[in-house]
């Protein structure tokens, strides 16, 4: 538990699919997730409300979802120069609850280095998934605000910030196209 | 030696925002280059922040491949994670063995950043585009300022607003979000617009994006 919040559910909706593209019509396939936490506590407690990273296990079929922030990792000389903005929190009351939706993807899109070559799209298929692994970040003190940090400064800054909970549950995804 | 439009990524999206940020000139021009990318030719005719800033990746000693990409896209951080694109709206990846930079951004995601005064204001897609092609013209150039690039690219990022009447961006706050912010979009390229304004039907469609 982080500072007593807790996971008290995971649930998967059915499949949802997006507007038509307008280059070629075709319509992702989305699914929502939505989680419940709980604060059984008296004191007010910030919690992370969007999605900083997420994962597919295939051998496994765990599809795991970061509302947390990385670890700052070493510097790579080939790493990209992006700006990670301040995550957005909810705050939960003391004995209160709250829910999180987060939109995956039914078709995981992943860009990747290709030396010399544009970045190379792997598609993978996660609605095979049979179980969703979420990751939460929570704390009694309020994240505060990141205005002139780089990634690896904001990710060192949030090691410090609040504590990390997970909880896994089974899930059957709607498998239709 | 020039800049490229990835066709393993959305193409067309891409084009689109190389083309807003042109202003649409005519001068843009897309060719076949190998079997994953085209290349951008132009010349401009108008003279601009975006226009300036094309012609000379164009005409750049290195070469640029833009990615666009879907909300829910991940990548890769440099740090061994991936994350989702549209949380950051896009990144920029040095110059690999080859001396290829790698663009890759985010085409339909409201995002926001900040003014001055704190407030929120919209990150339109070819604005987003162009704050990381900033990144890479200044790679490319040898002009990278590794101490503060994100204050280099917003600075640049503030030209092309200003050309195009948007609020500018505090470029001492890097921070920002998902969401619409002041709702504020690219308006109509100048010359393209129908007589009388852009009336009941909206902005024309090659800039509203």
């Amino acid at each position: 538990m982080a500072g007593g919040i807790s996971i008290s559910n995971i649930e998967l909706s059915g499949r949802r699919r997006g507007l038509p593209s307008p280059m070629d019509g075709h319509r992702d396939i989305w699914f929502d997730v939505t989680i419940t936490v709980a604060n059984p506590g008296t004191v007010p407690l910030h919690v992370i409300s969007e999605l900083r990273s997420m994962s597919y296990d295939a051998a496994q079929r765990v599809l795991t979802l970061r509302l947390a922030e990385a670890k700052p990792g070493p510097l790579h000389e080939n790493g990209p120069i992006f700006s990670l903005p301040t995550p957005a929190t909810v705050t939960v009351k003391p004995h209160g609850e709250a829910k999180i939706t987060v939109k995956i993807p039914g078709i995981l899109k992943e860009l990747s280095q290709v030396p010399g070559r544009p970045l190379a799209l792997a598609h993978t298929d996660i609605r095979d998934m049979q179980t969703i692994r979420c990751e939460i970040g929570a704390s009694e003190k309020p994240m505060g605000r990141f205005e002139r940090a780089d990634a690896r400064a904001v990710r060192t800054r949030l090691a410090k910030w609040g504590n990390t909970i997970s909880r896994e549950t089974p899930v059957k995804p709607d498998t239709r196209d | 030696m020039t800049l490229f439009l990835s066709k393993l990524a959305n193409d067309g999206a891409a084009l689109v925002d190389v083309f807003t940020i042109t202003r649409c000139d005519s001068a843009l021009g897309v060719t076949a280059a190998t079997s994953q990318v085209d290349r951008i030719t132009y010349a401009k005719t108008s003279s601009g922040a975006g226009q300036d800033r094309i012609e000379a990746l164009v005409q750049s000693a290195g070469n640029v491949v833009i990615s666009a990409v879907p909300n829910g896209t991940n990548i890769p951080d440099g740090a061994g994670n991936m994350i989702p694109i549209n949380l950051v709206g896009g990144a920029t990846y040095p110059a690999d063995a080859n001396g290829l930079i790698q663009v890759a951004y985010c085409f339909d995601n409201p995002m926001f950043g900040f003014d001055t005064a704190g407030n929120q204001i919209s990150l339109p897609r070819s604005v987003i585009l162009l704050h990381e092609l900033s990144h890479a013209f200044h790679r490319a150039n040898g002009s990278f300022d590794a101490a503060d690039p994100e204050f280099q690219a917003i600075t640049d990022e503030n030209r092309y607003r200003a050309q195009v009447g948007l609020p500018l961006r505090d470029p001492n706050n890097h921070n920002g979000g998902q969401g619409p912010g002041d709702g504020l979009q690219i308006p109509t390229c100048t010359g393209m617009v129908p007589p009388g304004g852009t009336g009941p039907t909206g902005p024309s469609p090659c800039c509203s994006c």
